[in-house]
């Protein structure tokens, strides 16, 4: 018995030792992808070694392992897999398509994360779709294709101002701009503004604050996170040239009445710039001012000219050529740009040139990675002053421009204000600035599991202006007696620099906590500085005509110079704990100290908890060929909207009184600084901004790796409190006014975004999304002690923002109508006009729906951006001002006769109006009542602010390879875009203004709107 | 290996980590002054200048025209100084007068509270003044906040006290004052940052008795007699101010513009070139006060050839309150009336005019404070002699000729001169205080006829009411700034209902 059980041992053991020590074989396979077609030139690799092979044209592979090896597979675009060699010598396998890999994106601090692993509402906007309407400006390219972002244009021109809106206008005397960060670290608007678009590579939009949270102070209104092109993977060298040359014309100017010309009370009057002139009757008038003496009258014909204004302007160009070197391998990169744009505006001689120049590298050597980024960006404008756009509009119909445009003053058509000729020569500005950027990203990777990032960056912008004004002297004692036209010559420059250094020092950890659990964490200590400085010169009078220079002045203004300073401190973490590969949970915590609050106010924390949610992985059995793939996340942050307190605020100021220094007398009492009476709350701290999001991603019908059709929502609600006003304190306190925080507001916002791919073939492919976005702030509480602050004005209309009102607000003046809704007027049939202001419209739409599309047919691709917003309002400066100067349809509509008023009824009477007569008896009165009593009430010129845009067309060609190869290129494309192709605007808004351009009071920009057209030439090699 | 990577990172992170409070303290205003910053010596000027201006501009042009001394000139203007002559006080009539003195007084507090050396005359000086202007508050206002003042931004809605406790604490600050005057040798000296008497601190003793004997004897309808003997004791005529002591202030005036006299900016000529001197008129009663009318004894008051200007018919004419153009006789419409004189240096453009002194506290005054004082018994002296100072004062500082004639003149007019009952003494001396202090310091004579009821000056015509307003409403800011401490909601009729303590 023993001796057998011994035997039977024994040959178990010797047949344990021949397993153990068995002999190296060859195992062998097929290796195929997601559609069973064979893989050629997989990489087959033994775990651990160097050892590997590739599969063959058929998908054959054949390797030496021992029994226990791991063999990985793997290929570009596909998930690595790993299999045991066991007993078999035959391995089969099929990689699936990596989708990880196209849905990553770039999140707070220069995390990387999967798409599917997000937490919060964020919309990604890559390089193709920026640039398919080769717009020279980044921010200008993103107009239409966020739900939730709004672009706002402050001025036109050649050098326009932006504003970057997300969710609305939830703060009142806050800044509402988004946060820009450029390659992780914090940038500036105007960074973005100046960025050449085709260096980025893709916009991640986090529309809220919960994205954002880990930027802290920071992060009230949203984030743009730009990240710019790299280089190849391939280790081969690229350059690739893109030239574009576009037309800018006038795309719409406001209606006219062309009843009337100019005159004044009926009669021809050749000085006027107004059209209370007689009838038009193709008669032969005296026009405009006699030029070039005294007695050498002008005349024109006596009729109405369609758009007249045009002549003034021309045909804009811009001309943009960025040429790009790139190169790299898996572990390093570099790319250098370069850039130049060249724009001539529409106004005659205004000018904008831009220069820019990228250098951005990285290399990974082991353990270590250095990354580094420089840029240099120069912009020169030189534009004329004074306002061509508002001088023109002071004009009658019926003259004809051109006849005055030789550019002397006296050569005009009316005595009461300056030749726009003349202004382009003898009103204008230049200046130029200089950007450079400097960034640094060094990281280690301490193990598998931790890495330490160190990312410092420098901002230093300087920047000056000179702009001049030429003497007029009146020498035409004709004129003299009628109107004082001399000008005086003045002079202005200024001079400003920035500089912003920021440091980030990132500690990330990645761990599996075990199977099913991983937690990726990080802690962060971050530092920030910005400085500036700005100096100023003003004076009257140049001794030397035509010598722009200060010590060229006769009269110099006390110059003036301003400086600031802060700086913030923080430390950051947050943890990210992720439960199986469905379920995601982030808490993240920021606290800041600043140096513009109190010592006592100084630190401020920041938490935000979220979490995703994918219930088609969690529960399999949804995942159907409809739903693919459905995810839910939601989350909570309170940040903080930074702006609102001003460096230096809390400072208890002095100033000089008036009169001093007192240097005369006997016992002169020399120079003196009192208290200033209206101080900041020295306790003061940034509006809070507290949110709760929802939201859900769900893509359908996943057909060849792509889903037909995705749907994402999001909802969230915003509290920003502690805002911060002005109020009236008791003067006992020795104040007259204190800036304190007291203000609440509340925004709900909604987006939904609906994305399709309806038909996808080899040859062709469309398309398209569409967006809805809709987002409303009500005001909960301004000051304690009163219901309505007015934020800004124009006259009698405002902005304003009133307890239980959405906000932004238009207040204004309105007729006063008796409890029948009747209007009421006195005695003569005149309107009364209110003496209260009334709430008259909102700036902000009820919704807002935009739509993207491309379509595209073998190497053809057709793109297009349209939006539409409605459901707001905005008041018309133009539509007032062209009501004063009788150039509105409205004041020529009954042939400026007297009309009985519609439903109106005579103060005090109690019946119905239907025997006096508004406005009459004659023509004067007509005017009179137009230009006092109509213009004055501002309710005639809020506007329906309702506009559907067509953004941009685009229509590209893509050479095929048989060219290509003749010339030795890798991509060659021309393309025709045009930009601000149609607006169509509602007939109460009688094309009198953008509604984009100002919010919500619309005055005359520097010119009319513009639309473009653009060719364009790309290739690379 | 896994140590020192470690010990590597912990030496990146603390070589790049700077203090916090160092790092963050940047944020001292590079671009203004810093309050904390200015001495005692930097703020006194700014802060006398600020307050005087409020005294000879707006409380002077209120207490005038509501005193019954000035009319305006229907002939020029539209319904001149109607709100006044109709009574028609709300909250925002003359309200800057709250809100000016409130906040520039805030810098006297800045002084006295400053710990940044010894500036001990400077703070004397600051408490003296603060002083000043919170009594002119008080009999103004009534109750108003004051324990609590001057916090800015840490008590921002200021709680109301009692009218009485505050005069009691006005005497104590002056009487600290006094204290400090006395004790502070080692303290910087002050000089001519001191517009009013360029740092004489004797001078500044003596205006601090004179103010001290203003609010006792305002208090003269609830003061006992023993009270105001005591807070007085020990005080002859010269601890008070007196002839050559007069408190004018001049940081040094010029005719540049913002650097006149402001009296002189807005009443005589504007350095923009505006005239501004045919706005205000005397009225009938103050010319028949100096001409000999209300005296009885037909002669006319050497003053006022310097008080008033001859009109179109070169005869002194003075025009009732509230009257109306319509009401004019055409002789009356062609001649005109009497605008002011060359005694408030304002009848030409001159820089003699637009650098004169602004009268803080006048010698006139003194005297005529201390000749009631006297009459009442609440310190010994000579009336009479007093009085006569008073006139003679007056006289100097108008640049009039005639006080020892105009003095014999009115030696017997009860109530007119220094005769007859105690109070037709007390009349006397109201009345000539009346005289002497129109135009200069026009709240004084309001607050002393609503005290005394003297002189007995005729109501404004063509509005209903027969009692004269008294006091000044609680102005806008406090109704919309501080509306939980406002004691009460007041109207137009409270203005006729005078609810301080001393009346």
């Amino acid at each position: 018995m023993k001796t057998k059980f011994n035997g039977i041992l024994t040959l178990l053991l010797a047949f344990v030792v021949q397993l153990t020590f068995a002999q190296e074989k060859t195992i062998s396979g097929t290796v195929v992808d997601e559609t069973n077609m064979p893989l050629p030139g997989a990489t087959v690799v033994i775990k651990g070694t160097t050892t590997g092979t590739s599969t063959d044209f058929d998908g054959k592979y054949s390797i030496s392992a021992n029994t226990g090896d791991v063999l990985t597979f793997s290929y570009v675009g596909y998930s690595e897999q790993d299999a045991t060699v066991g007993a078999e010598t035959t391995i089969d396998i099929a990689l699936a398509l990596d989708n990880s890999l196209e849905e990553v994106v770039i999140t707070a601090l220069g995390v990387v994360r999967k798409q599917e692993d997000i937490t919060y509402a964020n919309e990604v906007v890559k390089s193709e779709e920026l640039t398919k309407a080769a717009n020279a400006n980044a921010i200008e390219s993103l107009t239409g294709k966020v739900s939730g972002l709004q672009i706002n244009t402050t001025g036109t021109g050649v050098n326009p101002n932006k504003d970057i809106i997300l969710r609305g206008f939830a703060s009142v005397t806050g800044d509402n701009n988004a946060l820009i960060v450029i390659d992780d670290v914090i940038s500036t608007s105007a960074t973005f503004n100046n960025l050449d678009p085709n260096v980025i590579d893709s916009v991640n939009v986090l529309k809220g604050p919960v994205g954002a949270a880990l930027y802290g102070a920071e992060a009230g209104n949203g984030v743009i996170i730009v990240t710019t092109k790299k280089g190849s993977k391939d280790g081969k060298l690229s350059v690739d040239i893109k030239s574009t040359l576009s037309y800018t014309e006038i795309s719409f100017l406001p209606q006219r009445q062309d009843r009337f010309g100019q005159g004044y009370q009926g009669d021809w009057d050749w000085t006027e710039q107004t059209s209370w002139g007689p009838e038009y009757d193709g008669s032969t008038q005296v026009t405009g001012i006699p030029y070039p003496t005294s007695s050498d009258w002008r005349y024109g014909v006596y009729n109405h000219r369609e758009d007249h204004i045009k002549d003034f302007f021309t045909t804009g160009i811009e001309d943009q050529n960025t040429v790009s070197l790139s190169a790299g391998d898996k572990d390093g990169y570099v790319n250098v740009t370069g850039n130049r744009v060249n724009t001539e505006g529409i106004t005659p001689g205004d000018e904008r040139i831009k220069n820019f120049f990228s250098l951005n590298a990285g290399k990974k050597i082991g353990k270590f990675s250095v990354k580094g980024i420089a840029r240099y960006t120069t912009v020169k404008t030189d534009v004329a002053n004074g306002n061509s756009y508002s001088d023109l509009s002071q004009s009658a119909s019926n003259i004809d421009i051109n006849s005055f445009s030789s550019g002397n003053n006296r050569d005009h058509w009316t005595l009461y204000a300056d030749s726009p000729y003349w202004n382009l020569k003898n009103r204008r500005t230049s200046g130029n600035t200089n950007r450079f950027e400097g960034v640094i990203d060094l990281g280690y990777e301490i193990n598998n599991n931790i890495n330490v990032i160190l990312r410092s960056s420098i901002n230093e912008t300087s920047g000056s202006s000179t702009g001049y004004v030429n003497e007029f002297t009146e020498t035409d004692s004709f004129i003299i007696g009628l109107s004082d036209t001399n000008i005086t010559s003045a002079y202005a420059s200024n001079s400003n620099s920035f500089r912003k250094m920021y440091t980030d020092l990132l500690t990330n950890f990645n761990y599996d906590l075990s199977d099913n659990f991983s937690f990726t964490g990080l802690l962060g200590y971050n530092q920030q500085e910005t400085r500036s400085n700005s100096k100023d010169i003003t004076g009257s009078g140049f001794t030397i005509p035509g010598f722009y220079h200060v010590g060229n002045l006769e009269l110099v203004d006390d110059p003036t110079e301003a400086t600031s300073k802060t700086r913030t401190q923080s430390v950051m973490g947050s943890a990210e704990f992720g439960y199986k590969n469905f379920a995601t949970l982030l808490l993240t915590g920021r606290n800041d100290w600043f140096s513009k609050l109190s010592k006592d106010e100084r630190s401020i924390f920041y938490p935000s908890v979220s979490f995703s949610f994918v219930p088609t992985k969690a529960f399999p059995s949804l995942k159907s060929k409809v739903l693919n793939k459905a995810k839910l996340y939601g989350g909570w942050t309170s940040v903080a909207n930074t702006s609102s307190v001003g460096a230096y605020s809390i400072n208890e100021r002095a100033f000089g009184p008036t009169g001093f220094p007192f240097t005369n007398g006997t016992n002169p009492s020399g120079n003196s600084f009192i208290a200033v009476s209206s101080l900041t709350d020295a306790n003061i701290v940034p509006e809070v901004v507290t949110t709760v999001e929802f939201g859900g991603n769900f893509d359908f019908w996943k057909v060849n790796g792509t889903s037909r059709l995705n749907l994402d929502v999001a909802y969230s609600n915003q509290t920003n409190s502690d805002q911060i006003f002005s109020i009236t304190p008791s003067s006992a306190s020795g104040l007259v006014g204190a800036t304190v925080n007291v203000g609440q507001t509340t925004t709900d916002a909604f987006e939904l975004d609906l994305s399709f791919t309806p038909i996808k073939t080899d040859n062709f492919e469309w398309r398209g999304r569409i967006g809805y976005s809709t987002y409303e702030t009500i005001v909960d509480e301004v000051t304690d002690l009163s219901n309505s602050v007015t934020i800004r004005s124009t006259g009698t209309a405002g902005i304003v923002a009133q307890v239980g009102e959405a906000w932004p607000s238009i207040q204004g003046t309105t007729y006063t109508r008796d409890d029948q809704g009747r209007v009421v007027l006195d005695a003569n049939g005149n309107p009364i006009v209110s003496s209260e202001l009334s709430i008259l419209g909102k700036v902000t739409p009820d919704y807002t729906i935009n739509f993207n599309t491309s379509v595209s047919y073998k190497s053809l691709t057709l793109g297009a951006t349209l939006d539409y917003r409605t459901g707001h309002s905005f008041y018309s400066g133009i539509a007032n001002n062209y009501a004063f100067t009788g150039s509105s349809v409205e004041s020529a509509i009954n042939g400026r006769e007297a009309f009985l008023f519609p439903n109106s009824t005579i103060q005090g009477s109690g019946t119905t109006n239907t025997s006096v007569l508004t406005a009459g008896p004659d023509y004067a009165a007509y005017q009179t009542y137009f230009t006092s009593n109509y213009a004055s009430i501002d309710e005639n010129f809020v506007l329906d602010a309702t506009a559907v845009k067509l953004r941009e067309l685009s229509l590209s060609y893509d050479f095929n390879k048989k060219v290509l190869d003749a010339l030795g290129l890798s991509k060659l494309s021309a393309g025709i875009a045009g930009r601000n192709l149609y607006t169509w605007l509602p007939k109460e808004n009688r094309q009198y203004n953008d509604p984009e351009i100002g919010t919500g009071l619309s005055g005359y920009s520097t010119t009319p709107p513009t639309r473009s057209y653009a060719f364009s030439v790309n290739l690379s090699f | 290996m896994k140590y020192i990577n470690k010990i590597m990172c912990l030496a990146i992170v603390l070589a790049t980590f700077v203090s916090c409070d160092d790092y963050l303290d940047v944020n001292k205003d590079p671009n203004n002054p810093v309050l904390a910053d200015i001495t005692p010596d930097l703020m006194l000027a700014g802060a006398q200048t600020t307050t005087g201006g409020v005294l000879s501009t707006r409380l002077n042009r209120v207490g005038s025209t509501l005193a019954g001394a000035w009319g305006g000139n229907v002939l020029q203007f539209a319904d001149p100084f109607g709100n006044e002559f109709r009574f028609n006080v709300t909250s925002t009539f003359y309200n800057d007068i709250w809100d000016d003195l409130y906040r520039r007084t805030s810098n006297y507090t800045n002084i006295i509270n400053y710990t940044g050396g010894n500036y001990t005359d400077h703070q004397a000086i600051a408490k003296i003044l603060r002083a000043f202007y919170f009594q002119y508050l008080v009999d103004v206002y009534g109750d108003i906040p004051y324990f609590g003042k001057h916090q800015y931004t840490e008590l921002l809605q200021v709680p109301y006290d009692d009218d009485a406790l505050i005069y009691a604490d006005l005497l104590n600050e002056l009487n600290n004052a006094i204290t400090m005057i006395d004790n502070s040798a080692g303290a910087f000296t002050v000089g001519n940052e001191d517009a009013i008497y360029q740092g004489n601190m004797t001078m500044w003793r003596k205006f601090a008795n004179t103010l001290k004997l203003r609010l006792i004897v305002r208090q003269s309808n609830v003061i006992s007699l023993a009270d105001a003997q005591a807070a007085l004791a020990g005080l002859s005529t010269t601890d008070f101010i007196g002839f050559g002591d007069n408190a004018a202030m001049n940081p040094g005036y010029a005719k540049e513009t913002d650097r006149q006299n402001p009296f002189f900016e807005i009443f005589g000529y504007s350095a923009a070139g505006a005239t501004n001197n045919t706005f205000v008129t005397g009225t009938e009663f103050a010319l028949q006060m100096v001409d000999g009318t209300v005296s009885g004894t037909g002669t006319v008051d050497g003053r006022r050839s310097s008080m008033y200007r001859t009109n179109n018919g070169g005869n002194y004419v003075g025009i009732e309150q509230g009257q109306v153009l319509g009401n004019l006789t055409p002789a009356e419409a062609g001649d005109g009336f009497s605008f002011l004189g060359a005694g408030y240096g304002v009848d030409a453009n001159t820089t003699a005019n637009a650098t004169k002194d602004t009268h803080i506290f006048t010698e006139a005054e003194s005297f005529f404070l201390q000749a009631e004082a006297v009459t009442r018994g609440y310190m010994p002296g000579t009336g009479l002699t007093l009085f006569n100072n008073g006139i003679q004062a007056s006289f100097n500082l108008l640049g009039a000729t005639g006080s020892a004639a105009y003095q014999a003149d009115i030696v017997a007019a009860n109530g007119f001169g220094y005769a007859g009952s105690t109070d037709q003494l007390i009349e006397a001396i109201i009345s000539q205080k009346w005289i002497a202090l129109q135009s200069i310091n026009g709240a004084e004579s309001w607050i002393e006829m609503t005290r005394t009821g003297y002189p007995d000056a005729p109501l404004p015509l063509n509005q209903p009411s027969t009692v004269r307003a008294v006091k000044l409403l609680y102005p806008i800011s406090e109704i919309q700034g501080n509306s939980a401490n406002v004691p009460v909601n007041q109207t137009t009729a409270d203005t006729f209902v005078n609810t301080v303590f001393w009346n």
